[in-house]
């Protein structure tokens, strides 16, 4: 297990190489000088003096390769350097963005497995009913829908016509309601769809049948046997699908102005604010390897064929 | 898979249906609707006794506040004139007392004499006498080439203390902005000894406690979130009616609106985002609402140096085509009312009575056509030797208020013959290329405020400005600039007063500037509250004055 | 027959897109502010919007651009994915265990990260935006084309053209890339959709189209600020849903297909 652990890790290493070299030399590679980005970016005049300063600050005057090495010892060590907003560390601006999105992500996984199992055993359990067509009926609009298109919609409906939930805000546990359930939509309808599928497969498997010979009721061999064979792809699915939950997350945030790292991000680029750019493409790599691990590391608990090498 | 079709179908009636129901409801008589609707959501704000008349004022803050440094530019105006207060501010485009009581400018207008006001005490309780202010002001002149926008700091000389209430600030040469440098929020603002770190100076190190003489005092602080003033109870002058002022921090100013309507925040001010539309739906729904216009004027930059708009005639054929009254109609709504020159009325000196050009489109097109301008080949758009006359018009892409009214020149412009291409560009790109004096047309609103006239004056004298870089094409750029520098240190008044005048004829006869609308400072509020004040500039927020009404 | 209707549809709504430069009643960037908000007429199908412009005519052009954009994207990344996945497969070795690692790491990484970086780079705009998707988007596509590919390699009919010395290329060409064409189109189908939902996210955010040139992720944002004339935001928003579902239909229905001609 650990071997398997320490194989998977190693190979996410060239990704989180690659990006933090892509993070450092995005500076680098503006059309414009990296000095004279900053001082217009603080809407500050750019004159000889102030530009030397600048470099002298921003340690631009060594050569690239040792401005790397540098900059990577200190990124190690936490420092990632001022945001040229408000001054303040980017690690600490970071922390408290990430909460919050940590915190809608995290609702959205739970309407994610809540209405998706639902949903999905609902619809395969009652093949062909009206539940069924209704709910896939909803796995096909749902998966379609934008997400700043639906979250308008629902601020349109809960907020302004109906007044039952808050328009935006972090405070209290209402404001969650609407942007977690935004950012899960699409995600429920594709896991709806998976279980449901996965499911009616399952149901036509030899193990079932035995089941039943065994003397099973048709509900419990369901129940026992097939529902948590066929939750095992959702797992698998959910840990690829955390990238897109974050991207979707920047959307949501900037939709719901929830405090987090994606209205954050997108307000740091049209600002140019080099620092905080840098600082988002890291924790999202980080994250992203966390999450992929964490994911991988599951299913090698769930199914022994993976962590001895079959999954080629 | 045909009832999967169908239940798609299905759904799909139900979205068409909701939305159906939303667009009906603005075709049939919107304005009671929505009144109805501000009546409902109102209604159970009035049944939630806890709320109603409290002592919390809630206001909207688009960004979020900030570290309350008072001697560095990352914090929002608004809450530094919440806490800090100055010798002197400025109301209406006049110059009132703060701090000082009253001042004397010595004849040759090298001296300033301020009598401070007595019995003025810090949040902490501390006394506010002449030592520290002079204390905060030489701590802004030791960092004076942080704040190029301030004239006079380079020209003081001394700061001396006579006495508790008596500060004299001498001068190397006059400066005329010295007062009205005063009255920017930042930097020239008091901070309380026990806010000065122990390492330095504010400017480098921060505060160790926003301490200041105004009427409320930071009291709790969640950034990106929200912030708790509390009143101050040291205050010297009138105290504000609220125990607490809670700025919450929305961004967006939709969300802001829906938060007001939900009864969320009580009130907001602003004069760049709310939009007309905004500002008549929530009047309409019963909110009370304000306006008045500040002294920064949304203008039309024309490139004089540039490949075609570097022709004169082309310039005041803008001038003459440009409807100002169409964009306020349609833009604005009429709130914002058409613009005469390059500064407001208000501002001091600058108000010569010279006329603007009207709009004449007639006019436009015989100048084109005199100076060779003509529409070739059955082309609507008018060329001179070969060159079309196409005008690229460059905006920040973010900012796509200008590409609104851009939108509308265009449709104007083409009318006479030229052609006005829109170009989106980057906020980098767009700052670099006004820099350089690349673009033919852009659109950007004066300073206004305290920058008016000095600041802007400076910066427009000075080489290597994007506030020079319109300018260079004009015939009598080197004269204006001598001009322009002299009215920073001129005490005579009758010179002063000609200088105004030979700068803003310049800019006339040379059409630089095509002066579009007044911008104006919104306010939108809870209708059970009044005293909402919206005279000081357009960045601050001045709540002092509301109350429940009775 | 309603099947094949409601797949009409859609077709029929890309057809008059394609065409807006020449069925769109009205300039798209025309603004005429006396007419703002005007009602659906005779004259403005959908209404006009907060600058007096054609609703219309925007969700035509705007359809145009949005799903332009989306299907160069997606043939792009279909093309240098299968490519890539055809050659993957057929040389394997280190050259594939090289692609598959890289596509491996790189196949559910943040899209949004690879596009801030472009964007922080070039400056916003769509070929920023456009860039930055088919640097991930490849992947889908090499890793079926490649285990397509392996799995065809074993195929008697390869097997005897290359012992008659077919040059690889035609190898790869007329047998390889022949059977795995139907493989590939329920994927492009469903592809399409998701990089049309993204291209219109982004612009939403401000990174891609920008503005006045329509799209329609942008019209809805144009719309927020005007949510009393829920028109502006309800026309591009039903556009979008209606062209992803039926494409993610499509899909559905290839596969389907495909699987009874397997069976």
């Amino acid at each position: 297990m650990i071997r398997y652990l320490l194989k998977q890790m190693l190979g996410l290493v060239p990704l989180l190489f690659l990006v933090s070299a892509a993070a450092f030399f995005l500076i680098r590679l503006l059309p414009v000088d990296p000095a004279t980005a900053y001082l217009n970016s603080i809407n500050a005049p750019v004159t000889e003096e102030s530009l030397q300063l600048v470099k002298e600050e921003l340690g631009l005057e060594d050569p690239v390769p040792v401005q790397y090495v540098k900059w990577l010892g200190q990124v190690l060590q936490g420092d990632l350097g001022n945001s040229y907003q408000t001054k303040r560390p980017v690690t600490e601006e970071l922390k408290t963005d990430l909460k919050y999105t940590g915190i809608l992500a995290l609702a959205a996984l739970v309407w994610v497995l809540a209405l998706s199992t639902v949903f999905g055993i609902l619809s395969a359990e009652r093949a062909n009913s009206f539940w069924d067509r209704l709910i896939r009926g909803f796995t096909f609009v749902g998966a379609a829908i934008p997400k700043f298109w639906l979250g308008f919609l629902l601020v349109y409906l809960f907020s302004l016509k109906w007044g039952v939930l808050p328009v935006q805000g972090a405070t209290s546990l209402s404001c969650l309601v609407l942007p977690s359930f935004t950012l899960a939509c699409s995600y429920i309808a594709t896991y709806t769809k998976l279980l449901r599928n996965s499911i009616l497969e399952m149901k036509n498997q030899p193990f079932v049948t035995y089941a039943r010979i065994r003397g099973f009721t048709r509900r419990q061999a369901v129940w026992r046997h097939v529902i948590p064979n066929a939750l095992l792809p959702v797992l698998t699915a959910l840990g690829l699908h955390i990238g897109g939950m974050l991207s979707g997350a920047v959307i949501v945030e900037n939709v719901f102005s929830w405090p987090g790292l994606g209205r954050m991000c997108v307000s740091a680029v049209a600002a140019r604010n080099y620092p905080m750019i840098q600082g988002y493409i890291l924790l999202m790599a980080v994250i992203f390897v966390a999450a992929n691990l964490i994911s991988d590391m599951a299913c090698a608990a769930l199914n022994p064929r993976i962590r001895l090498g079959g999954n080629k | 898979m045909k009832r999967n079709v169908w239940s798609i179908l299905l759904i799909f009636a139900m979205l068409l249906s909701l939305a159906a129901c939303g667009q009906k409801k603005t075709t049939e008589g919107m304005p009671q609707e929505t009144q109805e609707q501000g009546a409902e959501n109102q209604e159970p704000e009035a049944g939630a006794p806890a709320e109603e008349k409290g002592d919390t004022l809630v206001v909207r803050a688009a960004k979020d506040i900030g570290d309350m440094n008072p001697h560095t530019m990352k914090s929002q105006m608004f809450a530094q004139d919440w806490v800090y207060e100055s010798l002197v501010a400025m109301k209406n485009g006049e110059i009132v007392p703060e701090l000082a009581e009253r001042w004397e400018v010595s004849e040759d207008g090298k001296t300033y004499t301020f009598h401070l006001r007595d019995n003025v005490k810090f949040s902490d309780g501390s006394d506010f006498n002449s030592k520290i202010a002079k204390k905060n002001i030489e701590a802004v002149m030791a960092h004076a080439d942080g704040y190029s926008f301030l004239q006079s700091l380079s020209s003081i000389t001394g700061v001396e203390t006579p006495d508790e209430g008596t500060l004299v600030l001498t001068l190397s040469q006059p400066c005329n902005s010295l007062l009205s440098d005063f009255t920017f929020s930042r930097p020239l603002v008091m901070l309380g000894e026990a806010g000065f770190p122990a390492e330095g100076d504010p400017y480098d190190y921060g505060v160790t406690e926003p301490i200041g003489t105004g009427m409320w005092v930071l009291k709790e602080y969640v950034a990106d979130q929200y912030a708790v003033f509390e009143r101050n109870e040291n205050y010297w002058g009138e105290k504000p009616a609220f125990q607490y002022l809670r700025a919450v921090v929305i961004p967006d100013v939709n969300t802001a609106a829906s938060s007001l309507k939900a009864g969320e925040i009580d009130l907001m001010m602003d004069s760049t985002q709310i939009t007309a539309e905004l500002y008549e739906e929530l009047g309409a729904a019963g909110f009370y609402t304000a306006k008045a216009p500040t002294t920064s004027i949304s203008n039309l930059n024309i490139n004089t140096a540039g490949e075609i708009t570097g022709d004169l005639q082309v310039r005041l054929a803008m001038e003459y085509a440009t409807d100002k009254q169409a964009i306020s109609d349609g833009i604005f709504n009429g709130l914002q009312e058409p613009a005469t020159a390059y500064f407001s009325t208000e501002v001091p000196y600058t108000d010569t009575g010279i006329e603007p050009y009207p709009y004449d489109p007639e006019k436009a097109k015989q100048i084109l056509e005199e100076s060779g301008w003509i529409c070739e080949n059955g082309d609507t758009i008018r060329s001179k030797d070969g060159k079309r006359l196409e005008i690229d018009l460059i905006y920040d892409s973010a900012v796509t208020k200008d590409m609104d009214i851009g939108l509308i020149l265009q449709s104007q412009y083409a009318e006479v013959g030229i052609q006005l291409n829109i170009v989106p560009q980057d906020s980098q790109v767009y700052r670099e290329n006004w820099t350089k004096g690349d673009f033919g047309v852009l659109i950007y609103s004066s300073w206004g405020g305290s920058y008016e006239p000095y600041a802007t004056l400076a910066a427009m004298a000075k080489d290597g400005d994007k506030f020079n870089t319109v300018q260079k094409g004009m015939s009598n750029k080197a004269e204006l600039d001598r001009v322009m520098l002299d009215c920073l240190s001129q005490t005579d008044e009758e010179k002063l007063a000609e200088n105004f005048v030979f700068i803003m004829q310049s800019f006339h006869d040379e059409a630089v500037y095509v002066p579009l609308t007044v911008t104006n400072k919104l306010g939108i509020m809870r209708s059970d509250m009044t005293g909402m004040d919206l005279a000081t500039g357009q960045d601050s927020m001045d709540v002092s004055g509301i109350t429940w009404a009775e | 027959m309603k099947r094949k209707f409601f797949l009409l549809l859609p077709a029929l709504l890309v057809l008059i897109c394609l065409l807006a430069p020449v069925l769109a009643p009205w300039d798209p960037n025309k603004a005429d502010p006396t007419i703002k908000f005007a009602k659906m007429s005779a004259s403005h199908w959908l209404g006009t919007d907060y600058l007096g412009r054609d609703i219309f005519s925007r969700v035509l052009w705007g359809g145009r651009r949005t799903m332009g954009y989306a299907a160069l994207v997606t043939a792009a990344s279909a093309v240098f994915g299968t490519c890539l996945g055809m050659l993957s497969g057929f040389t394997g070795g280190v050259f594939d265990s090289v692609v598959m690692k890289g596509s491996d790491i790189l196949r559910s990484f943040p899209g949004i990260v690879l596009v801030l970086i472009v964007v922080s780079v070039r400056g916003v705009g769509i070929g920023s935006v456009c860039l930055a998707m088919l640097l991930v988007r490849w992947i889908w596509y090499a890793r079926m084309a490649r285990n397509l590919t392996r799995a065809e390699m074993g195929r008697t009919a390869i097997l005897a053209s290359r012992l008659s010395g077919s040059s690889w290329l035609k190898i790869l060409r007329r047998h390889i890339f022949i059977s795995i064409l139907p493989e590939m189109l329920p994927v492009l189908s469903l592809d399409f959709g998701g990089a049309l939902l993204a291209i219109s996210g982004y612009s939403f955010l401000g990174l891609g189209i920008l503005p006045p040139d329509a799209e329609w992720g942008m019209m809805i944002n144009d719309g927020r600020n005007y949510m009393e004339h829920p028109g502006m935001m309800l026309w591009p928003g039903l556009c979008v849903v209606f062209i992803v579902i039926s494409v993610n239909l499509l899909g559905d229905r290839l596969r389907d297909k495909l699987e009874v001609r397997r069976s």
